[in-house]
């Protein structure tokens, strides 16, 4: 029997950056992966970043990770988004081609000398002994210390297109077994989500002409640190635009009780932020025009996705429906779209590493823990990945603050409640949106990264790149001279301490004023820490004063108080005030334990702490 | 208001502390079943129907010997006051009793001291109460006057808190706003999302606002309202003070400046707690002792809730401007050798001897005074009646704005005050988002926390979101 130190269970995101990760560690790692389905595919939409999983897939990258690097490779498409609204809240979504992403996945892994790739149906997990499993496939077992499932959507999948329901993770797919068939007597608790998809489109059929064209953008910057910032790999293309109409959505509106989602046959939870054409003809019955983003999926693919038309209805109401709308009136489907309905489970029962609470040798990533998107699913493969290796080696886990990455705030939020609706991340989830940006990246990542003790090119690069910040932060601090020539052009008139000052002025471009004032002066850095700098003075007040904030809450129990000053304070009733002259207490937390102590009063001095 | 608990069961004497009473009740909160006490109880556990009361022995474990006799009422998850299993038991209020029992549940079942406040944290956590119901509740049990006990019904009832409800709906429209701009600006479009901020934002203004404006109206000082003394050395504070009490708590005396810091003491009229104090004369002294004192009047005038200055009838000239005080006593009156040139209708002044055969007495229309006291309404009532016109108008309009909640609403007005050019003119999310957090942040005081959840459901549930 073959023995490893890590299993991966699952050949998709999660699963291939939990494998890319743990073999850095120079661990023996395999990854088992569904024999006819393809490693890191893309069976939803075709892209990658978007508003706030750009900042991830930056993350990702910043970590060690593979996502970045494989979609700068595979980019069709380029597109910042929220442009208008400022650096901090800017975000990367790249269109990839499906088949390219998964190629280039196959072959990084399959050039690992640490990593061997198992394509066999997993039947049983048996645990026997703390770091000890025996997995046992269709065709072989084998051994291993850590396991982690990444199993997407198939744990127990159905599928739904219109009535015809089948077993299967994905349409035309094999499934695997529900929690307690893989593992004998699982007490876990689960839960059961559903998803869906559009309907793939012929892209020959479509009448291009009669939607709106949406180029590439060739300012975009790539993902991977070590990639030419607008470097691209493949031709770029453009994605359409088109509307539904009146039309198509009556057709779905008489059609109610063949639609699955409507007649009961569908129980499973769908997310709200990602509604089927079905959900929105009902929920929205005033309303008939919804965008539909027409995506290539692939270079060579002859399909197009109908981005915003996820549905399961039968296949002939969606031909219907779909030739209704402008441009589309002779499409011919090639594959229709569905539901899928799969188990998750409840990630209340993982610890803040994704070890399963009672038996922490076993890590859940991706979907099966809930959430939805690639990049949710890559970034949770990575740190289970990771914090498999750091339990392999006794070294303390790889754990992200909310307050400075978005995986941070995913991680955290998947383990302490209990979702009612797949989780996608939102930047509306963080509080700390000025900082949590893409520029900066590397900066908030680094320490991360380097506490794995891994030295790579990465590695040293982030050194590099942190140094390059410090002291170009301090020469911006420092230096208060212009050149009359740049004064002129800028039009700055009013004398200033130093160029950092200058850089808050709302009114000014000042990644391109900085670039020319470094050119003007014969210093050259890298354009990311340029970029990261130049942000980082610009939001400097506004993220001291949060980060301030977001502290003080941290901190509050062990902070201590003056008593006396209270006991003097008309805003805290006469009771309170005599027990705190009774007790005394100095701190935050002793005050809070006294018995009697009314809810307002705390209220009332934990809003005056210092 | 953060508490960093744990969710184990819970269990606290619920009733009054410290003395013997005939009954005490026990709470126990947040238990899986209730038959997992078993063990303690000489009643069968799984026959017990929620909200019915049983009579019944408790009995230790170990020795099975009774505990106590107690009667018990189990209240089924969510239908309780804090939407956990609650089982209430009544027993002997004795305090080692008490004790007993308490610590059998501790020690032989998974169970905790619950700390102070924590039952009604967990229904506050548990969507039973809302912060501004707690803060009722906490007016409820600790009111110092009828009065007080009725805005803590009220406000416990909702009814300020339907008043914040308003400010907390409006506050998950703007940040709401700002995350559609952010995160659903591909659905919803850049123009129409910044005229939704721009909207939440200006009805989120105007709501403050108004709230501003109502706190204003209302005195901080009612919860514990004080009745500050106040005037030239030597005009008889002290003697009117001590009259009040009836009790000898001033050191009297006929030497300027004899009360050199400010004395308090409660007085109950007609069972509305107050403070009285006694203060300092003002005059310029050298003494520093007396500076001291004089400058502790000075902020107790400030924060007073009824001012009563007493004066000296040679001090009562054309100058002096009664409508500066709540009630103006002028004294000596008996001394005086021309009450003739005193008009005695001016509203809010009385006039008196300082020493009549039982203490001060009312001088004036109500005619001379006999050997056996006061003829007339007695001057404690006349000005007891004042003191409680002033306090009882206060509660004619709407419950009582806190001083915790004044002072948010205070902060989150300024806020908005001072950046609402900001806000409105800034095309950068970063920054405006900053802001949001900001207020979103000065307000969790007042509605509670509005978690993301709760912003991306609204949002879900009033624009057509999703590709």
């Amino acid at each position: 029997m073959n023995s490893f130190d890590i299993a991966i269970i699952g050949g998709g995101h999660a699963g291939v950056e939990a494998a890319w990760i743990a073999q850095s560690f120079g661990f023996r790692v395999t990854l088992i992966t569904m024999p006819n389905v393809s490693i890191a595919s893309t069976p939803c939409n075709p892209s990658i970043g978007g508003v706030g999983k750009g900042q991830v897939v930056r993350e990702i990258d910043a970590l060690g990770g593979l996502m970045g690097r494989v979609a700068d490779y595979s980019a069709i498409q380029c597109r910042i988004l929220n442009e208008t609204k400022g650096p901090a809240v800017q975000s990367t979504r790249y269109q990839i081609d499906k088949d390219i992403y998964s190629d280039h996945v196959t072959k990084l892994l399959s050039e690992l000398k640490n990593l061997d790739i198992i394509y066999d149906k997993v039947i049983r997990v048996v645990f026997n002994d703390e770091d000890n499993f025996t997995v046992d496939c269709e065709t072989q077992s084998i051994s291993c210390k850590k396991v982690i499932l990444t199993a997407g959507t198939f744990l127990d999948g159905f599928t739904h297109v219109g009535d015809d329901k089948s077993k299967g993770g994905r349409l035309s797919c094999d499934r695997s077994g529900a929690l307690d068939e893989l593992f004998e007597k699982s007490e876990l608790k689960t839960l059961r989500f559903k998803t869906g998809t559009p309907a793939r489109l012929d892209a020959k059929t479509i009448d291009y002409s009669k939607l709106k064209e949406q180029g590439s953008d060739s300012r975009t910057q790539n993902f991977h640190f070590d990639h030419e910032a607008k470097h691209r790999f493949q031709r770029q293309v453009s994605c359409f635009m088109a509307y539904t109409n009146e039309e198509t959505l009556s057709i779905i509106r008489a059609n109610k009780e063949r639609s699955p989602l409507f007649n009961g046959q569908i129980c499973g939870v769908g997310p709200r932020y990602c509604p089927s054409i079905e959900d929105k003809a009902f929920r929205y019955p005033d309303r008939n025009i919804h965008h539909v983003f027409v995506e290539p999926e692939g270079l060579n693919l002859p399909t197009m996705y109908p981005n915003g038309l996820s549905t399961s209805l039968p296949l002939d109401i969606q031909n219907a429906f779909l030739r209704s709308i402008d441009g589309l009136a002779e499409v011919e489907i090639i594959l229709p779209g569905y539901a899928v309905e799969y188990d998750v489970i409840e990630t209340t029962q993982l610890d803040i590493t994704l070890a399963l609470k009672i038996m922490p040798s076993l890590y859940f990533a991706g979907q099966i823990n809930g959430t939805s998107g690639y990049e949710e699913a890559a970034a949770q493969g990575l740190i289970a990945g990771a914090n498999a290796c750091l339990s392999l080696l006794s070294l303390e886990p790889l754990v992200l603050d909310r307050g400075d990455s978005y995986i941070g705030v995913m991680i955290e939020d998947l383990v302490t409640n209990v979702r009612d609706e797949p989780y996608r991340l939102f930047t509306a989830r963080s509080e700390n949106r000025l900082y949590i940006r893409e520029d900066n990246t590397i900066e908030r990542i680094a320490p991360y990264r380097s506490s794995l003790n891994l030295n790579y090119q990465i590695d040293q690069y982030q050194q590099e790149y942190i140094k390059e910040v410090k002291l170009l932060s301090d020469i911006l601090e420092k230096c208060s001279f212009i050149s009359s020539d740049m004064a002129k052009i800028y039009k700055i008139e009013d004398s200033f301490h130093s160029i950092a000052e200058l850089l808050k002025n709302p009114k000014l471009d000042i990644v391109g004023f900085l670039e020319n004032y470094l050119i003007d002066n014969g210093l050259k850095f890298d354009f990311r820490v340029l970029q990261n700098v130049a942000i980082n003075l610009k939001y400097k007040g506004y993220i001291t004063r949060s980060q301030r904030e977001h502290s003080k809450q941290k901190k509050l129990l062990s902070k201590p108080i003056i008593w006396q000053d209270l006991c003097e304070s008309t805003n805290i009733s006469f009771e309170c005030r005599q027990r705190i002259e009774a007790i005394q207490p100095s701190t935050f937390s002793q005050l809070r334990n006294i018995k009697g102590i009314r809810p307002a009063t705390l209220a009332y001095v934990a809003g005056r702490i210092k | 208001m953060k508490f960093l608990y744990d969710t184990k069961p819970i269990i606290a004497l619920s009733s009054s502390t410290l003395s013997n009473s005939a009954i005490a009740v026990i709470r126990i909160s947040g238990f899986v079943e209730l038959p997992s006490f078993q063990k303690v109880f000489k009643k069968n556990l799984t026959l017990v129907k929620p909200r019915h009361a049983y009579f019944t022995e408790i009995i230790d474990a170990d020795s099975t010997s009774m505990v106590d006799e107690v009667t018990f009422v189990y209240f089924a998850a969510p239908a309780s006051y804090n939407g956990e299993n609650i089982l209430e038991i009544s027993c002997h209020g004795n305090q080692i009793i008490i004790q007993n029992i308490i610590n059998l549940f501790i020690n032989n079942f998974d169970i905790r001291l619950a700390f102070a406040g924590e039952f009604t944290y967990r229904a506050m956590v548990n969507n039973k109460l809302s912060l501004t119901q707690v803060e009722g509740l906490d007016l409820l049990l600790n009111a110092n006057s009828p009065q007080i006990l009725q805005a803590g019904q009220s406000s416990f009832k909702g009814k300020l808190h339907e008043s914040f409800l308003e400010l907390h709906n409006l506050l998950i429209q703007l940040k709401s706003s700002i995350d559609i701009a952010l995160d659903f600006s591909e659905d919803i479009g850049d123009d129409l999302s910044r005229q939704i901020f721009l909207d939440s934002f200006t009805n989120f203004f105007h709501a403050s606002e108004l709230l501003f404006e109502r706190t204003r109206n209302n005195n901080s000082a009612l919860l514990n309202p004080s009745i500050v003394l106040s005037g030239q050395p030597n005009a008889g504070k002290s003697t009117l003070f001590n009259y009040l009490l009836t009790q000898e708590r001033s050191i009297v005396s006929n030497i300027p400046g004899t009360t050199r810091d400010y004395v308090s003491e409660s007085i109950s009229i007609e069972q509305v707690l107050f403070r009285l104090i006694d203060t300092a004369g003002l005059r310029e002294t050298t003494d520093k002792i007396e500076q001291v004192g004089i400058e502790h009047t000075k902020k107790q005038l400030s924060d007073s809730f009824f001012s009563l200055k007493v004066i000296h009838y040679c001090e009562f000239t054309n100058t002096f401007d009664p409508s500066k005080y709540d009630l103006v006593i002028v004294t000596n009156m008996d001394k005086c050798q021309c009450s003739s040139s005193f008009s005695f209708d001016i509203p809010n002044v009385l006039y008196l001897n300082l020493c009549g055969p039982m203490g001060p007495v009312l001088y004036g229309p109500m005619g001379p005074v006999d050997e056996s006291g006061p003829i007339g309404p007695s001057l404690k009532t006349e000005i007891y009646k004042i003191i409680l016109d002033k306090y009882k108008s206060y509660f004619i309009n709407e419950p009582i704005i806190i001083d915790r909640q004044r002072f948010v609403i205070a902060s989150l007005y300024n806020y908005l005050d001072e950046f609402k050019d900001d806000i409105t003119i800034c095309d950068d999310h970063g920054i405006l988002s900053h802001h949001i957090n900001k207020i979103s942040l000065l307000c969790e005081e007042l509605i509670g926390i509005i978690t993301p959840d709760e912003i991306l459901s609204s949002i879900f549930t009033n624009f057509c979101i999703g590709k």
